[in-house]
């Protein structure tokens, strides 16, 4: 008996006006009881089987509505509103027996003397109770579907917005990171064979850029300068250029022509890593737009974590960063995919120490085999996430990156979220002042079977 | 006077290099420092007091770790010890927010964005320098060919 009818005594009223033998139907499955707009004038209980209720919407299409199970009745609203037409099309879903009562069956009188549609009113009561709380939970399902929608229609279309971005970039970013490296090679090949005394300093240039601080550069220059009687700005290239004033000329034109050409090799440098970082940043933002269309081949997990280390490098210069990889075996996967998962967590760890200027701050990443799991761990020592947002991190738009420090789009761990559910993976993460951890565990055998997502 | 010093500040090596080469004309007239950190700013503002180097502007990038570059303009700017240094922001990444606080804060006299066009860049940084001239009522004298001509005439006529 459904819930809805739990308080109710019918035992009575079945007695009294459903239990006519005569007044009986099977109903196979498959067949239709009453159409919507059609007339009815019977009253059903359906005995046994399962019943499906449907209407007809305005584009066409079949909505369907309720389900009825044994113990409950059918077309309690047109019998006693009296319209005597269904609102809906019943179809049996399985094999069904019915029993039924006609509109102008005599009333059986009880003792305290109730009109039928007093003797019934539990009943209706009931069916309009049922109706509501269906429609409260069609209403809610409706909800629910339209936000998913939007999520990810925004998701989709900042995803194709940043593909077509990407390609544009990506060309012009052959165009200056060939062209860089290019002219990284001819130049010392021409020029070394009419100059070989630029071929030193061009040299360092192009194979070590600018390798010292400003602050390095600042210091050797005070250094130096009681030696050499030079120009101060030539000083200072020469400070910073780290190059060995012994081995420069000594005629000042002269030093000046030589330190041009390191100055060219270090930009040179620092053009082809900038096209490189930039090229990077464009790959992650691509990430974004159809992460599971790419394939997946057999690949070493740490080797995802290491490379995922490498892009941070700059970002993590004043983070102490440990890292201990387990042996793990290979697992199937996209190397594009599990470097964003870790860049996005290593980042989030190294932003939130930056931020906080957490003293002595450090990432700690591990990875371990636990029975059919490779778990990576990425532990940080920072302020922990505010408990206030521990339970939304992994909604788009929850962002704790106010300062416009980093991007701060919100977006990060939602896409990490997604990215490790198509591996049938799990993340998950504890995060209290000075220790937060986040594990993503993932399946080494592949996804299981039944878990894959869309 | 002493050669007055223009400092740069960006956390990225590169750039500082590119915005260094981008203000070599300025170089037989100014001190030019370049540093990779808000710390470093404070270090050269020291050694610059020291030495008695009037510091005529900050270019100041905006996102760098540690401090912000806003953060380091307002401190600036209350520790009240460079009162006619220009101050100008050259940056790719600052919110809507960040723009009012430094205006409103930071009492920032020009905004440039990442990145920058070179002459432009040299425009404005001539006209600051020209403003800091006139301000600290150094003799500009020296100065004529980096100057602006339009501010030091609206200057002198004032």
């Amino acid at each position: 008996m459904p819930d809805f009818y739990r308080n109710l005594n019918l035992t009575i009223l079945v007695s009294a006006y459903f239990s006519d033998p005569r007044q009986r139907l099977n109903l196979p499955r498959g067949e239709v009881l009453i159409r919507e707009g059609e007339r009815n004038e019977r009253l059903y209980l359906l005995i046994r089987g399962k019943l499906g209720a449907s209407s007809l919407s305005g584009d066409g299409e079949q909505t369907a509505l309720v389900h009825f199970d044994p113990g409950m009745f059918l077309g309690v609203f047109s019998f006693f509103s009296k319209t005597f037409r269904s609102s809906m099309t019943i179809t049996a879903e399985e094999d069904c027996e019915l029993a039924f009562m006609e509109k102008d069956q005599p009333v059986i009188t009880n003792e305290a003397g109730e009109t039928l549609a007093e003797q019934f009113m539990p009943v209706i009561m009931a069916d309009l109770s049922h109706r509501h709380t269906r429609m409260v939970e069609v209403a809610r399902d409706k909800e629910r579907a339209y936000k998913e929608l939007i999520q990810s229609q925004k998701l989709s279309a900042l995803g194709q917005l940043a593909a077509g971005i990407a390609h544009e970039l990506n060309n012009a970013l052959s165009v200056l990171g060939g062209g860089a490296v290019w002219l990284g090679e001819v130049i010392p090949e021409r020029l070394g064979e009419i100059a070989p005394e630029i071929l030193e300093p061009l040299e360092t240039g192009l194979t070590q850029g600018r390798a010292l601080s400003s602050r390095e550069a600042r210091q050797r220059r005070k250094a130096i300068e009681a030696k050499f009687s030079l120009p101060r700005p030539l000083l200072e290239q020469l400070a910073g250029s780290g190059l060995d004033p012994a081995h420069l000329p000594k005629d000042p034109e002269e030093i000046r022509r030589v330190m041009a050409f390191w100055e060219i090799g270090a930009t040179l440098f620092g053009m082809s890593v900038a096209a490189r970082q930039a090229a990077h940043v464009v790959k992650s933002v691509k990430g974004l737009g159809a992460p599971h269309a790419a394939d997946r081949v057999s690949l070493d997990l740490n080797g995802t974590v290491q490379d995922a280390m490498i892009l941070l490098k700059s970002l993590l210069r004043q983070v102490n960063v440990e890292s201990d990889l387990g042996d793990l075996p290979h697992i199937p996967g996209n190397r594009g995919e599990l470097i964003q998962v870790w860049v996005n967590l290593i980042k989030n760890a190294g932003d939130s120490l930056l931020h906080d200027r957490t003293p002595d701050p450090q990432i700690r990443i591990s990875s371990t085999l636990e029975g059919e799991w490779a778990v990576v761990r990425i532990r940080d020592n920072g302020p922990g996430i505010p408990a206030g947002i521990q339970g939304e991190i992994f909604q788009p738009n929850i962002t704790t990156k106010v300062s416009g420090l980093s991007f701060g789009l919100g977006l990060g761990l939602p896409i990490v979220q997604r990215l490790v559910d198509g591996y049938g993976g799990k993340i998950n993460f504890v995060s209290r002042p000075g220790e937060t951890v986040f594990t993503v565990s993932l399946p080494v055998n592949g996804i299981p079977a039944g878990e894959k997502t869309a | 006077m002493e050669k007055p010093i223009i400092v740069c500040v960006d956390d990225q090596r590169e750039v500082l290099a590119s915005l260094r080469r981008d203000l070599d004309s300025f170089e037989p007239y100014c001190l030019i420092e370049t540093c990779e950190s808000a710390d470093e700013v404070r270090e050269v503002l020291a050694d610059a007091q020291n030495m008695a180097h009037p510091v005529a502007l900050l270019i100041c990038d905006h996102i760098m770790p540690e401090e912000t570059g806003i953060d380091l303009l307002i401190s600036l700017s209350r520790d009240g010890e460079w009162p006619h240094t220009k101050k100008m922001l050259l940056t790719g990444l600052a919110t809507h927010q960040d723009t009012i606080t430094a205006i409103n804060q930071a009492g920032i006299d020009r905004y440039v964005e990442k990145p920058w066009d070179s002459e432009i860049l040299n425009r404005v940084v001539r006209s600051l320098l020209t403003g800091f001239l006139m301000e600290s009522g150094a003799d500009y004298q020296p100065f004529l060919p980096i100057l602006d001509q339009e501010v030091l005439y609206q200057a002198l006529h004032k």
